[in-house]
């Protein structure tokens, strides 16, 4: 299990450093404000590999030996754009941490959701490898449409994307994970293969809140 | 069709057949259809063997955003109800979904956009020869709005609007149930219910809810249970007896119009229509209650509760909210209307009519600006019937009117407005002749307003009557006179009354304490709906008090809960010693910012204040960022509290503070992630710099536009996405294109000092402070 409240650091830039005690009052404040709020939902689904047109080295290498796939999605929802908006209008300090928040909520939410797959996969003797997302790797961010659609989130979970490919909601994620008849091989996609790599700020500094597997 | 009392049985899901006939994950229904129209059709027969009396059209994302087109949306119309007709269907009924993309402010498609949008598809569907319309699976009430009104004004037929929610019994946007039935209602539509997200079992709250509050039939059309996408395949679990036996119940109930969404089978429609053979359709007693709604609440008034509304977002006699409103500041209104939410008012009354201002324009932002982001009610307050029209138009639920006068003019112009777009009304008791002086005249004007809306076809219960206050210096006998209208309206008219209660201390000292006095008595008067201050502690002690009295406030749990504990509360602690201004912006206290400076200024001018305090401690501050010793929440909470000291310059000394030049800031088209702009604006704006924030998902032209009117010397763009850098470089480039003079300082998280360049930047800047130096170099000449 991941620590949010670390995480939630992480993400406001903290390092390893520990914050002062106002800040740390005003996470737990917005934490405890905000969250009960927030109506996090997934989606997901199976799919035979022939029948997404995934295209890239590294996806491929992903889903390498596997003949089944799940895709999911997960997003905060559109209260959390609101709530962004209302911190945004009236106090920059607490819409930064919110933004933190959701970050690291949003990660939690997907790691929660995953975990339970894999559970529900291991009773049926299958595995399933770590979740991965367009945008990371040489994974086209444009794929996010084909989740949307695939999926049909706009229905399901009320995510959409743009033209630009940035999901709305904003804290949202798609991933998939390979299913495999044996153990996957624990394939390190670590900052190398990353698109922020050149200036991701979490570069070096611990656990990356995109790459679970490492 | 729904004039006659029975059922009406539409038919089930398309989507999930066709994936049985060949449809592929992913694939467009509607696209599939041109191809292969004879398996839609097909679908169509089974359905219409299986009883349905209304056939759904195979265009539910047959609209430009998902198809490309206008034209391409019509052929798709054109070819769907040709297939429908084709299978010998009762009626065919032209379905219209969502956009696809979502409207502001969460997204970027306008209500215009998605009006034009619809108002396409229905064109085409009155060409084709469809019988109705149904607007189905919508989660935001403003867009389900601008199809219900693409419809009428576009066509004569009816329709049929169902939105869809989830198991908290609200929709994705967080619409509860009773608002939606309200709302849907007061739009205009012939039928309004619930369709697709869950089975029906899990929706019998959500239909429960209709039922009481529609005043229309209700339609319901779940799935068959929650979907589960197997092997590319979306398989529901709940069996046609199931499915018609859950159904049923609700027909029981007072539900008129049946039928299915997603994973529903032509098997389902007729397990439907075979249980309902034996059921006798309930008529469901006629519903009087006045109400209004934001886009997510309602507001009910029943006769016995009361509900307050907030008057701060009016610019008369208020400096700060019209210099606000001069420079398009909505931040300050959003402040009123959330200060005024958190306070306890139940809607909000929104103004904006200041001489030297576009009122429309104003008025239409202030509206759109607030239902983003408030959850209450407004009441839209103008005495220009245009003006009105505009506001109403674009608003997310059902509002208040403010206000129809007996004057021959305003009900010819007001009431239209009201009956057209379903609002709620303030009636002013005043004519021709000006106020009356006697109460009964007052009840006659009222009555005179209630029967030309009747007469309308618009219900009293939309009506809310004001008396109209006078104050007690210049009318002191007229008083007692509103008094006694408000009691003999109510009684007389049976409608809800509100009254303004400020004006009636107007040139009298301790004004509060008249205002509280004449509250409790308009309240004991029958008042339902008193106008006021909400920020006012005395105010707000009455309406507890009030509502204790008059048994709303069941048991007195809230007054006690605000009161019980009173005396155990220990006084503020003062603060002890006084902290220099530097440490106090140093260390974020932005709270003690305010009255630091209001302090300073006795003895020192804003530049030296600005120079000399605020400067050096954001520099600080900076440092402290940029080596890693402070953190982005302190960088905020010092920008935080220079902003409120620049506030106190302001106030203190009734001028805008010198600006060191003009710097423009825009998150490029297509970029919705905008807080890293946000920081770098707070920031700029702490420096002293004039920042023109064109917002999110800003187009070139607009910033060449911006840049070219202003003149700005520097333009600060920003994006996240590799996608959307693409923007950034388009931007720089229509900005050299007409040569502007300007500098281009880019920022965001996938950016560096080589993307910067690639794109046309001047400079990278890899957070705030950074943008601050770059602006300092870059404008250290104006």
């Amino acid at each position: 299990m991941r620590d949010l409240d670390k995480d939630i650091l992480y993400c406001l830039g903290y390092g390893n450093n520990l914050p002062d005690d106002r800040t740390k009052s005003l996470i737990e404040k917005v934490k405890t404000e905000a969250l009960p709020k927030l109506k996090p939902r997934a989606v997901h689904g199976t799919f035979q590999k022939n029948m997404l047109n995934f295209s890239g080295k590294d996806i491929e290498e992903h889903l390498n030996g596997a003949e089944q796939c799940i895709l999911f999605a997960v997003t905060l929802g559109a209260e959390s754009e609101r709530l962004f908006s209302i911190y945004q209008r009236t106090d920059m300090e607490k819409a930064v941490i919110f933004d933190a928040v959701c970050d690291a909520f949003v990660e939690a939410f997907a790691d929660e959701y995953c975990d339970n797959l894999l559970k529900e996969y291991r009773e049926k003797g299958l595995y399933i490898n770590t979740r991965y997302s367009p945008g990371y790797g040489d994974f086209n961010i444009e794929y996010q449409k084909e989740f949307i659609s695939l999926l049909n989130c706009q229905r399901s979970i009320g995510l959409t994307a743009n033209d630009s490919s940035v999901l709305i909601p904003r804290k949202s994620i798609t991933a998939v994970m390979g299913i495999f008849t044996s153990p996957p091989q624990g394939k390190t996609k670590g900052c190398a293969a990353c698109n922020m790599n050149s200036t991701c700020k979490m570069k070096g500094k611990g656990k990356c809140l995109k790459h679970t597997d490492f | 069709m729904f004039k006659t009392h029975r059922f009406l049985i539409v038919d089930g899901g398309m989507g999930t057949m066709l994936q049985s006939k060949g449809l592929k994950a992913g694939e467009q229904p509607e696209l599939f259809m041109l191809k292969n129209k004879e398996v839609v059709t097909s679908v169509h027969k089974e359905y219409v063997e299986a009883g349905a009396d209304i056939i759904t059209t195979c265009t539910f994302g047959a609209n430009k955003y998902k198809l490309g087109s206008d034209e391409k949306s019509r052929e798709v119309i054109l070819c769907a109800v040709e297939c429908a007709k084709n299978s010998g269907a009762k009626y065919v009924a032209l379905d219209i979904g969502p956009c696809g993309s979502l409207l502001e402010p969460i997204g970027s498609l306008t209500f215009e956009d998605a009006y034009d949008s619809f108002a396409a598809q229905v064109k085409a569907g009155v060409e084709a020869g469809a019988d109705l319309v149904i607007v189905e699976t919508m989660s935001d009430l403003l867009e389900i709005k601008a199809a219900i009104l693409a419809v009428k004004e576009n066509s004569s037929l009816p329709v049929i609007a169902t939105m869809t929610f989830e198991k908290d019994g609200k929709t994705f946007l967080g619409t509860d149930a009773k608002t939606a039935a309200i709302a849907l209602t007061s739009f205009g539509a012939d039928a309004v219910g619930v369709n697709c997200s869950l089975g029906p079992e899990e929706l019998s709250d959500v239909i429960d809810e209709f039922i009481l509050y529609a005043g229309v039939p209700v339609a319901m059309q779940p799935n068959a249970g929650l979907p589960v996408i197997e092997n590319g395949e979306t398989v529901f679990k709940i069996t046609p007896e199931e499915f018609a036996e859950k159904s049923a119940e609700k027909a029981k109930k007072g539900v008129l119009i049946f039928g299915g969404c997603c994973g529903t089978t032509p098997a389902h429609i007729k397990a439907l229509a075979d249980k309902l053979k034996d059921i006798e359709p309930v008529k469901l007693p006629e519903k009087h209650f006045t109400s209004f709604t934001s886009g997510r609440e309602t507001v009910i008034l029943d006769g016995k509760n009361s509900a307050v509304i907030g008057e701060r977002i009016n610019p008369t006699g208020k400096k700060k909210l019209k210099e606000a409103l001069r420079n398009k500041n909505y931040d300050y209104v959003i402040n009123e209307a959330l200060n005024q939410e958190n306070c306890g008012a139940d809607a909000l009354d929104v103004n904006a009519g200041l001489p030297e201002i576009d009122e429309k324009e104003t008025l239409v932002a202030m509206v759109k600006e607030i239902q983003a982001i408030c959850s209450l009610p407004l009441q839209i307050d103008s005495s220009d019937p245009e003006v009105v029209e505009a506001a109403v138009r674009i608003y997310n639920g059902k509002p208040i009117i403010n206000s129809v006068n007996g004057t021959e003019d305003s009900m010819a112009k007001i009431l239209p407005i009201v009956k057209k777009y379903g609002t709620a009304v303030v009636a002013l008791t005043l004519d021709d002749s000006g106020i009356p002086k006697k109460a009964e005249e007052r009840l006659r004007v009222a009555e005179k307003i209630i029967s030309r809306a009747e007469a309308m076809g618009i219900s009293r219960d939309d009506i809310i009557v004001d008396c109209l206050t006078l104050t007690v210096s210049t009318s002191q006998s007229a008083v007692k006179e509103t008094l006694k209208a408000v009691t003999l309206v109510k009684e007389k008219l049976g409608v809800r009354t509100v009254l303004g209660v400020s004006n009636v201390s107007f040139g009298m000292p301790n004004r509060e304490l008249i205002n509280a006095s004449f509250l409790a008595e308009a309240y004991g008067a029958g008042l339902d709906m008193p106008i006021l201050n909400p920020l006012s502690e005395k105010y707000r002690e009455i309406i507890a008090a009030h509502k204790v009295i008059n048994n709303e406030d069941v048991s007195g749990k809230d007054f006690i809960e605000k009161y019980g504990n009173v005396e155990k509360m220990a006084a503020p602690v003062k603060a002890d010693a006084k902290k220099d201004l530097k440490d106090i912006i140093i260390s974020g206290i932005k709270g003690e910012a305010k009255s630091a400076v209001a302090e300073l200024l006795k003895e020192k001018t804003p530049l030296q204040i600005i120079n000399g305090y605020f400067i050096p401690a954001l520099d600080v501050v900076g440092e402290g960022f940029e080596k890693g010793k402070m953190f982005l929440p302190q960088l905020m909470a010092s920008a935080q509290a220079v902003k409120n000291g620049f506030e106190a310059i302001s106030e203190t000394m009734g001028v805008t503070t010198p600006t060191k030049g003009k710097i423009i800031l825009a998150t490029v088209k297509g970029d919705i992630h905008d807080i890293g702009k946000n920081i770098v604006k707070m920031l700029l704006e702490n420096y002293g710099y004039d920042v023109i924030d064109l917002g999110r998902d800003v187009a070139p032209e607009t910033v060449v536009k911006a840049q070219q009117e202003s003149g700005a010397k520097l333009v600060g763009l920003s994006a996240l996405m590799t996608t959307t850098v693409k923007s950034m470089k388009d931007t720089i480039d229509a900005l050299k294109v007409v040569g502007a003079d300007c500098k281009v300082m880019v920022g965001g998280a996938v950016l560096n000092e080589e993307y910067a360049q690639m794109v046309g930047a001047d400079y990278y800047v890899s957070d705030a402070t950074h943008s601050a130096r770059v602006a300092a170099e870059v404008l250290k000449d104006e």
